[in-house]
């Protein structure tokens, strides 16, 4: 299974992510020590804030030079450190299977799921992952135990897009129901399908206090309807087929795509969603290292939701 | 329908592009998968109907241009009826035209075309008159008209071929002299020619048979005989000692293998093998001692037209002319510098100075000086009379006096400059006169550049003026003095005066004005059969001695041997006011002439067509374009 890290991960790739750190911003209680920020104060070495003693307080835990100079007792707490139980979310669906480029979509998708389980797995979290198209094909609930990586990247790698139509909604309701609250969920999919039950379950997600992440992955064909000649084109969900004069309909297809697209990202905003778009054409490791860095910086949704939970 | 050049009609070919086209560009061949149609918005279907039947439209449109394109080139034609002749019960009058060009002596050629003019007198009726006349590089009438067709018979029979090229317009011309008269007689002309592109005027000529005289074309030959020509000799002596004779051999068409052997004083002196694909030239070069020498290259074996293997030369060794220079200012080494005494040169510079000019003119055949002495005055003008040249390219502060008096009678007089610093460019030369023959081309016959800032005026006739400047005065004049002649020139080469020693034209201009003077042998023109050379008409090909006081060699034209064809038809457009067209290897009678078919050509609707076709495809292609061509659901 080693074998699968090297196919997904590049070595180079890899040690340029592994400085990278994904810090969920929203604080999940968890199980183990991890470098995720508790809710919970406890007793790690990273300080977190002064209170108030009260009476029962641990006396190792008074500040006496802070007693020295207010004359009052201040109690030092520590923030406890725990891990995340995420879940990587797939989309096999047909429609990953395009690429204008050398690199499809799922290619991609693949990469971009092995690099983030291999990230997370290093932190110590507790990760799993699921892939679906019309249903679930395969199902690892997070873990964090000896082999737990290997079995993961392997069912990536054995993954493959296939299937008639979509069914986003539907796979997350179920995961919505068997994910324990307060995890997180990375969801990698093109979210070419209708989206409203989709949202809806992604809200719900939310309202379970899970930290949602979608990682849109898109072909640059998609974002720029390339074709010049008329062309008859063949949707690779469905096989339906369908004539098309390139020059009359790239506005209205451009149009169309932005609003479908505005729709999820208004949605994921209001839902304090964090929504990325990744396209095929860049390099994995600069997208993802543009990604944590910003999720980091508070750029995203989250990051905002947090600064306005913590005043 | 017929066609003038139905060769154009291959051309139909293209019809097939814009099908492949509109073919392989249909949408529904190709077809691309792509990741979800679900923005892509979907088309009605009577939008999809109406696109192809547009384009269909437009691709048959485009078929139409292409086909009108290639009727345009092809000049559909058809029959008509002209109108009613004036007398078409009467009389006619005939004449026969008879080529008689060389390219008429190809195999069988000759005797099919007598034969061919034998039979329009068989058709002749009771009361019509015939003419003979057989025509080359021009015309020559054998026997004017005449009831006598015995007479014509025999005239025809006895024609005989000449070597010249051939001349269809002279041929017509004399035709029409022939039958101008009364206006109520039915007149026909029998071309019988094998219709050489050759023997075509190349320009319009401004001159058409008139349309009350029919013309009969008789195409003999099809032009399909093997032949190969010696289209060029050309001599150059590499040393004083060597002649290099380089013979061009063309194979119009046939076998590529061939034998050239060159003879000089009737002696066979070299052969050589030559392998020459058709349609193009090959060069064989033979070297032989130099000296006077007559010959001729020909080729072997002898093929379908055998009057153009053969192509005769003459070579002189002229003695090189002395040329004295006199030693003042920097005239002397400026014309060494333009004249380097190179062994190929037919003259050879000595510089003196001025006290040993006379002494050293004494075998000199032309004399440059830049000043005239009284001391050398009297002696330059005897030297002159004798028949010597004199250039004289006056140098500031040239003593005017003992000039005139050298000039006294040559019609060119010398006055001093004027006080003014004037400056002046060269405005005209004389391009007709030899030393400035040379310079004819567009590039080279601007000599406005060339600017003088001091010179001498000259007085001088205007048919011995040779050059201008701005303001017509005279820049270069020539004198003629007893048996020699004198050139003046108004200034001289002197960089400080003027900047022609500066100018491209400079040393080309000294070598023309030397060798003008030295009566150097310009390479001598090329003579052809026809041609006139001393005032008398040379008639065979070969070298003649007798005609002026050298040997001169005279060839049929190379042209002649070229066996391509214009269409009868192409003929009558361009030679006739009311053409008659023919269909290509299309026999006629004369008595299909004479019941006056007349063939008009569609190129004026093809035109109009093509026009409307065009605008009506420009303006569809540019409403598909600009309508959406996808009416969405």
């Amino acid at each position: 299974m080693r074998q699968a890290v090297s196919k997904f991960i590049d070595p180079l790739e890899l040690s340029r992510i592994s400085d990278l750190q994904v810090l969920a911003r929203t604080v999940v209680a968890g199980l183990g020590a991890g470098v995720h920020r508790s809710l919970h104060t406890g007793t790690s070495a990273e300080f977190a804030q002064y209170r108030s003693y009260a009476q029962g307080d641990d006396l190792r835990f008074v500040d006496w030079r802070l007693y020295g100079r207010t004359d009052r007792l201040h109690v030092k707490q520590f923030q406890d450190e725990s891990n995340v139980r995420a879940t990587v979310l797939l989309d096999c669906s047909a429609s990953m299977n395009y690429g204008s480029g050398p690199v499809t979509k799922f290619k991609y998708a693949q990469m971009l799921a092995a690099c983030l389980v291999m990230i997370m797995s290093d932190q110590r979290d507790e990760v799993g992952f699921a892939s679906y198209h019309r249903e679930l094909v395969v199902h690892l609930p997070a873990r964090r135990q000896k082999g737990q990586l290997n079995r993961l990247l392997g069912a990536i790698q054995d993954s493959e897009p296939a299937g008639n139509e979509t069914d986003t909604a539907g796979v997350l309701q179920f995961l919505g129901d068997v994910l324990q609250p307060r995890g997180m969920v990375v969801l990698i999919a093109d979210l070419l399908h209708p989206v409203e039950d989709m949202l809806a379950h992604l809200r719900s997600m939310r309202a379970r206090r899970h930290d949602v992440l979608v990682l849109q992955v898109s072909d640059p064909a998609e974002q720029s309807f390339p074709f010049e000649c008329s062309v008859t084109l063949v949707d690779l969900e469905g096989r339906r087929e369908q004539f098309a004069v390139p020059q009359d309909v790239r506005e209205i297809y451009l149009e169309n795509r932005r609003r479908h697209f505005d729709t999820i990202h208004k949605a994921c905003l209001s839902a304090e969603i964090d929504i990325e778009e990744f396209v095929c054409s860049e390099p994995l490791d600069r997208v993802l290292h543009h990604f944590v860095n910003r999720r980091n910086r508070g750029l995203l949704t989250t990051s905002r939701r947090q600064g306005r939970g913590s005043k | 329908m017929s066609f003038v050049i139905p060769l154009f009609l291959s051309g139909l070919a293209l019809l097939a592009w814009p099908w492949f086209v509109h073919r392989i560009r249909r949408p529904e061949r190709e077809a691309v998968k792509f990741s979800s149609l679900m923005f892509v918005p979907q088309i009605k279907r009577e939008t999809i109907e109406r696109r192809r039947i547009q384009n269909v439209f437009l691709m048959v449109l485009r078929m139409l241009l292409l086909a009108l394109l290639t009727l345009a080139f092809a000049r559909p034609f058809r029959e008509g009826l002209l109108a009613p002749h004036a007398s078409a019960e009467g009389a006619t009058h005939h004449v026969i035209l008879l080529d008689a060009s060389a390219s008429m002596g190809a195999e069988g050629v000759w005797q099919k075309a007598r034969i061919a003019a034998l039979a329009v007198l068989d058709d002749m009726k009771p009361g019509d008159r015939v003419g003979v006349i057989r025509f080359a590089k021009s015309a020559r009438v054998d026997l004017p008209l005449t009831e006598e067709g015995v007479l014509a018979r025999r005239v025809i029979e006895e024609a005989q071929l000449t070597w010249e090229k051939g001349n269809v317009l002279s041929g017509l011309q004399a035709a029409a002299d022939m039958v101008s008269g009364d206006g109520k007689i039915r007149r026909v002309v029998h071309l019988v020619s094998d219709f050489q592109a050759t023997g075509m005027p190349t320009s319009e000529t401004g001159w058409a048979l008139p349309a009350r005289i029919r013309l009969h074309p008789i195409v003999i030959g099809k032009g399909d005989w093997d032949n190969k020509s010696v289209e060029v000799v050309a001599l150059r002596t590499p040393g004083q000692k060597a002649l290099q004779v380089r013979a061009r051999i063309r194979n119009w068409q046939g076998p590529e293998d061939a034998t050239v052997h060159l003879w000089i004083d009737d002696q066979r002196v070299d052969s050589k093998r030559v392998s020459v694909s058709p349609r193009h030239a090959s060069l064989v070069r033979f070297d032989v001692p130099n000296g006077a020498h007559t010959g001729f290259v020909d080729i072997q074996p002898f093929d379908g037209l055998a009057a153009d293997n053969r192509r005769y030369f003459t070579h002189e060794v002229s003695p090189r002319q002395k040329i004295v220079v006199q030693r003042s200012g920097r005239l002397d080494r400026l014309l060494s510098a333009a004249v380097p005494a190179a062994s190929e040169l037919p003259w050879q510079i000595s510089v003196v100075a001025e006290q040993d000019l006379m002494a050293a003119s004494f075998e000199a055949q032309v004399v440059v000086v830049g000043r005239v002495s009284a001391q050398n005055a009297a002696a330059l003008r005897a030297f002159v009379q004798d028949g010597g040249q004199v250039w004289v390219a006056l140098q500031r502060g040239a003593i005017l006096g003992p000039l005139n008096e050298m000039l006294a009678g040559s019609g060119v007089q010398v006055e001093a400059p004027a006080s003014e610093n004037r400056k002046a460019p060269v405005a005209w030369v004389n391009l007709k006169h030899r030393i400035f023959y040379p310079f004819r081309g567009a590039k080279f016959n601007d000599f406005s550049a060339i600017r003088y800032s001091e010179y001498h005026r000259l007085i001088a006739d205007e048919d011995k003026v040779l050059a201008h400047f701005e303001g017509d005065e005279p820049m270069m004049a020539e004198g003629q003095l007893g048996h020699g002649r004198v050139l003046v020139w108004a200034g001289g080469v002197e960089m400080d005066r003027s900047n022609l020693a500066r100018s491209p034209r400079f040393v080309a201009l000294i070598h023309e004005t030397l060798r003008y003077l030295a009566g150097a042998q310009a390479d001598r023109p090329a003579l052809d059969v026809g041609d006139l050379v001393g005032g008398q008409q040379v008639k065979t090909p070969g070298v003649h001695s007798g005609l002026i006081g050298s040997p001169i060699a005279v060839n049929i034209d190379v042209r002649e041997g070229d066996p391509n064809q214009v269409s009868s038809a192409e003929l009558e457009i361009r030679l006739c006011e009311s053409p008659n067209l023919y269909r290509e290897g299309e026999s006629h009678t004369a008595a299909d002439v004479l019941a006056g078919v007349k063939k008009e050509e569609y190129g004026p609707w093809i035109l109009l067509l093509l026009l409307v076709s065009l605008f009506i495809e420009h303006v569809c292609a540019a409403r598909i374009e600009s309508h959406p061509r996808q009416e969405h659901i």
